[in-house]
Parts: structure tokens; sequence; C-alpha cells
């Protein structure tokens, strides 16, 4: 090996036949002694050049937009989580449409006790699948984009959402009469609008969210509608 | 690559080997838990984890970017990358070397997407004249980092992970998928433009040795 070959070896990682190869020849060449002496005086240099810490201003810049990163990312993560529920809302959603219509065909009408077992069993999809806490977001998301109606059909329909929430199963003219509100605001209908009307690249869970609620307080129109078949019989 | 690697910096023969390159010895006792912690989905122990490790990574990309660069926004986008892949993370390897592995990555990615690399005139790299007074130590350090600034950018990526950050040649071959030969080579290469540029210093720095 001639003395560059050694030098190159000298930087390290070698072997230790390498190794063997290198000390051999250091030990013949008095420059190639003189080289290896002086590398570590320079790597002594280089690391205290190197090393030294970043300035802790920087530092804390970084890490804070890091950490506020991380937190959207957080966020982001709970919104697919929450887009599973809407998946799921929406099958519930046609199971029970299926089952309304089995209903009525059975019966043609749609009678208190059954307005108040469809009533109730709304109400507690409403629970389970957080609709209210995806309203929530959805206005923060509007607010956040400057989006102003889509902003207010999900005020609109936390509203009625929260109106739906709060009725009383059993009684079923107070049940008839928030459902017609819901009806007759068309709300599901504003929200299904809102869908359409954003923006291609838009998250996945914006419209899922969009669709969950729309799913809901259409079937809370669709229960209405079947008060109206049932007077007008 | 082993997990604890850090931990025995400072710590014997075994040490003073795989410290050759100077790592910064920074042991915290808690970071295997804090790995498996963040691993499990523990924001706090990831961010341990960053406080712990996340310098090294703003050194580096700073040492490649330069500093008033990009070094801050490839730091932040590193942390975040690693945020979103700690779940990959294999437990037991070193975590340090890790994140720089994402910060190598990133920095490649973000290095793409710019004009493409001219090739830098290492050759004709002017040799930076010696303080008159004899220079300082911090004048030499800053004289370095003026002159890694130069370096072709596989060169400087494997002096600032050699000495910045006290990785081993195989840690470094691991991270940028080189050989082992390789990252000598390019240190050698490295080391042949720091002697040039930095020879009117030999003196100055003789002087301080005696």
């Amino acid at each position: 090996m001639n003395c560059e070959e050694i030098q190159v070896l000298l930087e390290g990682g070698t072997s230790p036949a390498e190794e063997a190869v290198v000390a051999e020849h250091l030990g013949q060449c008095a420059a190639c002694a003189q080289y290896a002496a002086r590398l570590e005086e320079e790597n002594r240099v280089l690391r205290k050049a190197l090393a030294l810490p970043p300035g802790a201003e920087r530092w804390q810049r970084v890490k804070a937009r890091a950490a506020a990163g991380a937190d959207l990312e957080t966020f982001s993560r709970t919104r697919r989580r929450r887009a599973y529920w809407a998946v799921a809302g929406v099958a519930a959603a046609v199971a029970f449409s299926v089952t309304i219509i089995i209903v009525r065909r059975d019966t043609g009408v749609q009678t208190p006790e059954s307005l108040a077992a469809h009533v109730a069993t709304l109400q507690e999809e409403v629970r389970s699948s957080q609709v209210l806490d995806e309203l929530d977001q959805l206005q923060i998301v509007f607010r956040e984009t400057g989006d102003a109606d889509g902003r207010s059909v999900a005020e609109d329909a936390e509203l009625y959402v929260e109106r739906l929430l709060a009725l009383d199963a059993q009684r079923v003219d107070q049940a008839r009469e928030v459902l017609a509100g819901i009806k007759a605001a068309g709300i599901h209908k504003r929200l299904l609008r809102v869908r359409d009307s954003i923006s291609e690249d838009a998250p996945t869970p914006l419209r899922a969210s969009l669709d969950l609620a729309a799913s809901t307080l259409g079937k809370a129109a669709y229960l209405a509608d079947s008060k109206g078949r049932h007077h007008g019989r | 690559m082993r997990g604890g690697a850090l931990c025995t910096v400072g710590d014997g023969a075994d040490v003073s080997k795989r410290d050759a390159g100077g790592r910064q010895a920074r042991c915290d006792p808690r970071e295997d838990g804090w790995v498996r912690a963040a691993k499990a989905g523990s924001r706090e122990a990831f961010d341990a984890l960053v406080e712990l490790h996340g310098p090294s990574v703003l050194r580096y990309l700073e040492g490649m970017c330069g500093r008033g660069g990009e070094g801050e926004d490839l730091a932040q986008e590193t942390l975040l990358q690693a945020f979103r892949r700690i779940g990959t993370f294999a437990t037991g390897t070193d975590f340090r070397a890790w994140l720089l592995t994402i910060a190598y990555h990133t920095w490649v990615h973000s290095a793409r997407k710019k004009k493409p690399v001219v090739g830098v005139l290492q050759e004709g790299l002017a040799e930076i004249p010696a303080p008159d007074p004899p220079a300082s130590g911090t004048d030499l350090e800053a004289a370095v980092r003026l002159v890694l600034g130069t370096l072709p950018e596989d060169q400087r990526t494997v002096v600032l992970l050699r000495f910045g950050e006290g990785l081993s040649h195989a840690e470094i071959a691991s991270l940028t998928g080189a050989q082992a030969s390789t990252v000598r080579w390019r240190l050698f290469r490295a080391r042949q433009v720091l002697q040039k540029a930095l020879k009117a210093w030999r003196p100055a720095l003789e002087e301080r040795e005696t």
C-alpha cells in the first residue's frame, strides 16, 4: 500500500487486518507517522468546532413549531377515528331507513308508539355518533377558513341536533313539532350543499362530518314526513 | 447500532473507541422507557426524547444548510416525521441515530427539489489567511465551519455526522446508505480540503499545542 492509501485508512472504521497493515506502515514511514499524529489534533479541532450545541433560541423555535405540527397531527388522527364513526353512522342510517320503510309497508302509517321508538333510536344514534362534537369541529374549521355560509349551516345544524336530543320521545306532540321544524328548515339539504361546495382536496373527515350531520337530520326530517302521511290518511 | 449506546459514552475503553468522533455524551436512563411509551402513543414521552436528541438534529441540519439557511425548517420537518413514524422505530436501536437518519433523508429530499447541484469548486477553494495577531481557538473553529460550508454535500454530511454527532463509520454508512470504505474516503477528501484551506493556521495551532 502506498502512503495515500494508508492515510485514507487512518480515517478509521478499519478491520483488524487493515489496522495491522497501517501499524506496520507507520513503523517504517516517518511522514505517515507524523501525519497520523497531526490527525489527532485536527480531529480535536473538528469536534470542538462542529459539536457546539445549536443556539438555544433557534432550538426553542424549532421545538415549538414541531410541537404545534404534532398537535395538528394528533387532531387529524382524532378526526380520522371520528370518520370511522361517521361511516358507521351512515351504515346505521341506511339500516334505520330500511326499518322505517318496512314499518311503513307493514302498517302504512306511523303510530305514536312507533314514532316514539324511532325518535328514541335516533337520539341514541346521535349520542353514540358524537355528531355534536363533529359539528363543533366543523364550526372551528369553517371559522378558520372564513367560510361564513358553512359556519352558519353548522351552527344551525347543531341547534337542531340539540333540540332533537333534548326532546322527550314519549311526548309525541312535542317530538312531531321538533321534527317538523327540522324538516321545514331543510337543514340536511343545506349540509349536503355545503359538502358539495367545498373544495375537492378538502380533508375527507370534513366531508364525512358533514355527511354524518346530514344523515342524522335527514332521518329526523324523514320521521316528520312519516307523521304527515299518518295525518293525511 | 444498539440501544443505550449513548449512555456508555465516557465509561471506559470501549467508549473511547466508540467516541472517537467526539459524540456529545447525553445520557438519560429514562430513555428506554420514553421510547416504549412514545411508541405506545405517549406524547409526553415523545417530547422528552425530542428534548434529549432534537438539538443534534438541528445542529446537523444547520451544518448542512449553513446558519440562517433552511436548517430550522428541515429540523422541524424531521421531528414531525419522527412523530408520525415513531410506531415504526425498532426498540433497542439507537434513537438518536434514527432521528439523524430521518434528518439526512429530509435534507436529501429538500436538496433534490432545488436546482441541480453544480459541482463545488473544491480544487479552487482559496486558502483562508491566518489572522494577525495569531488565531484564537474560536477563530480557528469559525474558520473550520466556514470551510465546511464549501465542501461537497456528501463530504459535509460525513464530517458533520462523524465529528459533530460522533457517529461511528458503520453508523454513518448505514445512515447514508454508503459503504464504510466510501465514508472513509469522503472523510479523507474533506480533510484534504480542510488542511489546504487552513494551512496558514497550522503554526498557530502547533503553538497552542506546545
